[in-house]
């Protein structure tokens, strides 16, 4: 029974919520190094990349578009660190997996939860009624008047995220804004 | 609510709107709701999206036609072969070889994997100061993954590898585990240490897994070759398939803790200052909270009326009701001796698991009862992954519930039967005094520990004076007592 509750046994050290992934393969230098650096990245990138994934395409798909994005870019690190802007590439490339998953249920109806992908874009419970116009716009102007309202990025930032330049962005938010008002007219 | 309000309001309505959407993508980490149907009919007809070649973005291009007419025109083609020499790969083979990386060339599916929303979850234990090691085995025998533990005096290590020794990566929160080759299978895994001695593995097959395959939990075990360096658990569980929406209690019932013999314990608590810790007996009145560090952790003690509870803060609820039963050791420390609690989930306990002792347990006239509520749909909860049971546990209060059924039993006899099927978070835990007053025990939340597994477990070091055991049915009511 000692492998039971050894409360008198050994403190972990830190937060114990982690445990340090040690490669113990060979060149474990040079993988530990792409380890970290990919940790960072996805500590970086994460939050803004769901949320620009979740306002493209249902909410509750976006966390497994990322998690296939960030699969890939880990297969892949060697070339995905080297781009100008790794974040937005697997925006884009997110973005194309909820597109692809969408066309998919357009082809072939189901009453699937993983293809949750019709409209309307989100039913939100508690504010329905912004979320109705939301999804009267189109995905990108959606995901510019959140990250720019809703979470508060900088233009730049959101920028980053969605990987288009700024005065995208600012088009779309003044547009998405304008629809917003429009729709919300008696 | 809308956007001609004053913008403070519609300001208000986007943020919390994204509050919302914050919420719910962070349950939907896995992969799709089930809805009410059962498991496996259902998850065959998921159908995922892996990344393939042909979605890959390419790379951004002007987004005037104009302008890049112009920019060909001018730049001409030797811009134009340099563009090309510089675009995303577009098929598998073209992805280069890195011969620095171990495990060898790797590949990018080519197809799309069928998705699951089945999350393996592992629970092993060991002492600290062993390794543990997991295999995670098909149920045709092949080995998909191996996950390793390693101790050393100032830090945990843990290693994971597939089955062609490529590393997976884990992310800082312990959240996301990814494999290069995803052709096997499994693309998350979610470590966490939730306790100092029970590291805990979810492993999340998920849509990203590739491969036309179609796998349900039966298609999956674990293997620990190792067991001579620490008794583990396994499990196969649903794990908060997402879409769950909160459904009213199929039953409220209560925990399962396991009472047992031996092994270490903490013996006792003492003041930072040398002082015993003075317990009240019940009868006596005191009221005040302090703080006491027992084996290099802080414990939380609450005293307060006829009671001593002691609650940890470091992380949720299994340490919550861990260090609630350590205080009743410390309440009832002359005779008993102490009963530690664990988050256990799975199949049966090994085999010199002795004494199931249900969700009330008695002590020295003190009766705890903690209550449940399962989480997902009652269909969730009759998996038929083992086919050792196929009937569905009942929405209908008035039929045994499923878990009365497994207790019913023996651990032994059947090493593929699990319980434990479903999560369930602890709503409450009420303590009745002798006199017949009740206490609620404080339980303290924490968002990143929304669920616990259904079963828990515990360990007398000393002889317990056991207990009355209660079994209840799904109204809650007391069906049979043993003594």
């Amino acid at each position: 029974m000692s492998g039971f509750a050894n409360v008198t046994g050994q403190p972990v050290q830190g937060d114990a919520s982690i445990i340090p992934l040690s490669i113990s393969t060979e060149n474990s230098y040079t993988t530990r190094a792409m380890h970290t650096a990919f940790e960072v990245f996805v500590s970086e990138t994460r939050v803004g990349l769901t949320r620009a994934i979740s306002a493209h395409h249902h909410p509750q798909l976006a966390s497994d578009l990322v998690a296939e994005a960030y699969a890939w870019a880990w297969a892949n690190w060697d070339r995905v660190e080297a781009m100008r802007n790794p974040g937005g590439y697997l925006f884009r490339l997110a973005d194309r997996l909820g597109t692809r998953r969408a066309m998919k249920a357009d082809r072939e109806p189901s009453t699937d939860p993983a293809m949750l992908t019709v409209q309307p874009w989100f039913d939100s419970t508690v504010n329905p009624d912004i979320a109705h116009l939301l999804s009267g716009l189109p995905p990108r102007q959606r995901a510019a008047v959140l990250l720019i309202h809703a979470y508060e990025y900088t233009y730049r930032e959101a920028g980053e995220i969605l990987d288009v330049p700024v005065t995208t962005i600012t088009n779309d938010v003044i547009r998405g804004v304008k629809a917003l008002r429009l729709g919300s007219k008696p | 609510m809308s956007l001609t309000t004053p913008p403070s309001a519609a300001l208000a309505a986007l943020r919390s709107l994204g509050n919302e959407l914050d919420e719910v993508t962070s349950q939907h980490l896995f992969a799709p709701d089930f809805g009410s149907d059962s498991y496996p009919a259902k998850i065959s007809t998921i159908s995922g999206s892996p990344v393939t070649a042909t979605d890959l973005p390419r790379k951004r291009r002007p987004r005037m036609a104009i302008a890049a007419s112009l920019t060909i025109l001018v730049l001409g083609v030797s811009i134009g072969t340099l563009t090309l020499r510089q675009r995303q790969p577009r098929y598998a083979n073209e992805i280069p070889r890195n011969p620095a990386r171990p495990g060898g060339p790797f590949a990018i599916p080519t197809y799309i994997p069928k998705g699951m929303c089945l999350t393996n979850n592992i629970t092993f234990s060991g002492a600290r100061t062993q390794d543990v090691s997991l295999n995670l085995l098909s149920k045709s025998g092949g080995r998909i993954a191996v996950i390793d533990t390693e101790y050393n005096s100032s830090e945990e290590v843990g290693t994971a590898v597939d089955v062609r020794g490529n590393p997976g990566f884990l992310s800082a929160d312990g959240h996301l585990l990814v494999w290069k080759d995803q052709k096997h299978f499994i693309s998350m895994i979610s470590v966490s240490n939730a306790t100092e001695q029970l590291p805990r593995i979810a492993a999340g097959i998920s849509r990203s897994s590739g491969g036309k395959l179609t796998y349900t939990g039966a298609d999956f075990s674990v293997d620990n070759p190792s067991s001579d360096r620490g008794e583990y658990f396994e499990q196969l569980v649903f794990q908060n398939c997402p879409n769950d929406k909160p459904e009213p209690s199929p039953f409220a019932t209560s925990m399962l803790v396991r009472v047992d013999a031996g092994g270490d314990h903490v013996d006792g608590y003492r003041l930072p200052d040398g002082k015993a810790v003075t317990i009240p007996r019940p009868g006596e009145d005191s009221a005040s909270v302090f703080k006491e560090r027992v084996s290099g952790r802080d414990h939380y003690l609450w005293i307060e009326g006829k009671s001593l509870i002691d609650v940890t803060t470091r992380r949720g609820q299994i340490q919550d009701i861990e260090a609630f039963i350590s205080g009743l050791k410390a309440a009832e420390e002359a005779a008993v001796g102490m009963l530690t609690v664990r988050s256990y989930s799975g199949p049966p306990l090994p085999a010199d698991t002795v004494n199931w002792v249900p969700v009330s347990f008695e002590f020295n006239g003190i009766d705890i009862r903690f209550e449940w509520e399962a989480r997902g749909t009652a269909a969730e909860l009759s998996t038929k992954r083992d086919g050792y049971r196929s009937e569905p546990m009942s929405n209908d209060a008035s039929e045994t519930p499923y878990l009365r059924r497994c207790f019913d039993y023996s651990p032994q006899s059947d090493p593929a039967i699990s319980c434990a099927y479903a999560t369930a978070n602890l709503v409450r835990a009420v303590a009745t005094m002798p006199d017949g007053s009740k206490l609620d025990l404080p339980l303290i939340q924490d968002s990143r520990s929304r669920e616990l597994n259904l079963f828990i477990w515990a360990r007398m070091d000393i002889q317990p004076k056991p207990v009355r055991v209660d079994y209840f049915d799904a109204t809650g009511k007391v069906v049979h007592t043993q003594r």
